[in-house]
């Protein structure tokens, strides 16, 4: 489980600019997008959220800027920035090497490999 | 109701254009929630609840920008410290932040909701911190219902009460250079910190509370505590720290250290002449920097217990345990100064 939660706060960058894929969007918003595409399994703290953030507008992979709600707290809207895409494609490259790479290592994916072929050919 | 939560949350923070952006991101993103959960038919509880829960690890994300606010004296207290020699506090919520001002001056600053619950006040030598029990608290309570169902909601909404109304402030306490009292600090889930300032004697006990005392001097430093953490780094003639599952730190010098502990791990560094340590299932990890200390005991049951003595100490080890793993790498002297007797039932013991 917290091995889980440890894999998950590496890609937390990763996920937020993914999201921002599909256009710009605020914190709750995109919290409330993370619970529904994972079947409410998944959602990040505030904390995480703001450092994440922070950290993303810094490194130049996304911009901020202010809603205009008329009444109460006004949102603060991120957009993806070129560098944030080109970002975005790298980790989704580490990301498949590691997930090849862990599916050998921990679910012997090679011999899951050849047993496939067998069934194949039983069919 | 949001609003309050996440102004208590910003209360001490230094506000510039940064912090008033997070302020302002971090409100609407609450306030969303709520009035989604709400909208969906959950109860008020239920959603503020949700929205403290999102908030967690906020404090740690803040912490920078925290303001010394009693520092410079601002919206604190300035007292007459004449003749002051010693120092009372019974507080609940409250948490206690001692320091040196710096000066000759005596300054106490109450921050956080409820500070109208705190009284400080002077009876003869004694400066007294006293918190008062709020209403609300004798008034809240549960009730065991016919179902499990009720009396557990019955016990959330206690506990969402006590969390709301106990949700503790601070007071700050500014001690003028010279002064080095007697002090007595206790508070039940308020956190205990004690920084350079020297005292005579130091006396804390919470019960959930976290203990800190650092960069001081005391003749005696005890501690009693059941669930908090304890993190001493000071030097004393005497050191006593008691715990039920709180852990325990300590770092520095004393003459004589009594650890006891049921389920707390122990981690002793520093010079010392004598030691005595029991625990239950706690752990033990002790760095004994002198070479001229005379004696450790320790007692547990469970716990594992490891000392690490300087090379050149001449030791006698007197090791018993049931079906625990000894091992020892220090070459035993035939003329000791130093006695190391541990006694355990399960747990390994180590001395190197």
């Amino acid at each position: 489980m917290s091995l889980t939660a440890d894999l998950l706060r590496g890609y937390t960058d990763a996920i937020l600019l993914r999201l921002l894929t599909a256009g710009e969007s605020y914190g709750y918003e995109m919290n409330q997008e993370l619970a529904r595409i994972s079947g409410g399994r998944f959602e990040l703290k505030e904390a995480t959220l703001y450092t994440a953030f922070r950290r993303l507008e810094e490194s130049g992979c996304i911009t901020a800027r202010w809603g205009d709600e008329k009444s109460g707290a006004r949102r603060r809207y991120y957009a993806l920035t070129p560098a944030g895409r080109e970002r975005l494609a790298q980790e989704q490259r580490a990301w498949e090497e590691t997930r090849e790479l862990l599916d050998l290592l921990l679910l012997d994916g090679a011999s899951f490999a050849d047993d496939m072929e067998e069934d194949r050919v039983i069919w | 109701m949001v609003s309050k939560i996440v102004n208590l949350l910003f209360a001490d923070i230094e506000e510039n254009e940064e912090t008033a952006a997070l302020r302002e991101e971090v409100l609407n993103n609450c306030q969303e929630r709520y009035d989604d959960l709400i909208a969906q038919g959950r109860s008020e509880d239920e959603a503020l609840d949700a929205v403290v829960e999102s908030l967690h690890g906020m404090e740690e994300v803040l912490a920078p920008y925290r303001r010394q606010r009693a520092a410079d004296g601002e919206e604190g207290t300035r007292l007459n410290a004449d003749g002051i020699r010693k120092v009372r506090a019974s507080l609940f919520s409250f948490s206690l932040d001692v320091r040196p001002s710096g000066d000759a001056s005596l300054h106490a600053a109450v921050e956080g909701a409820g500070s109208e619950r705190i009284h400080v006040e002077r009876e003869g030598d004694t400066l007294v911190l006293r918190e008062e029990r709020t209403e609300h608290m004798t008034n809240v309570s549960f009730t065991i219902g016919d179902s499990i169902q009720e009396t557990f909601a019955s016990l959330k909404n206690f506990f969402g009460q006590v969390r709301r109304e106990m949700s503790g402030g601070k007071i700050t306490l500014l001690l003028p250079e010279g002064l080095c009292p007697d002090a007595e600090l206790n508070a039940a889930s308020g956190d205990i910190f004690w920084t350079g300032c020297s005292a005579e004697v130091l006396r804390v006990s919470t019960a959930s509370g976290d203990v800190e005392a650092e960069e001081m001097r005391a003749a005696e430093v005890s501690v009693k505590t059941a669930s908090g953490d304890v993190r001493l780094e000071c030097g004393a003639d005497r050191v006593t720290v008691e715990s039920l599952s709180g852990d325990i730190e300590w770092r520095g010098s004393c003459q004589d250290l009594r650890v006891k502990t049921t389920s707390g791990d122990i981690e002793a560094e520093g010079s010392l002449k004598t030691a005595a340590v029991n625990s239950v299932s706690g752990d033990l990890s002790m760095d004994v920097e002198n070479a001229d200390a005379r004696e450790i005991t320790v007692r547990t049951t469970s716990g594992d217990v490891r000392i690490f003595v300087p090379d050149e100490a001449k030791v006698q080890f007197v090791p018993h345990t049931v079906v625990g793993d000894v091992s020892c790498s220090q070459v035993l002297s035939t003329d000791p100064t130093l006695v190391i007797r541990v006694n355990t039932v399960s747990g390994d013991i180590k001395v190197k």
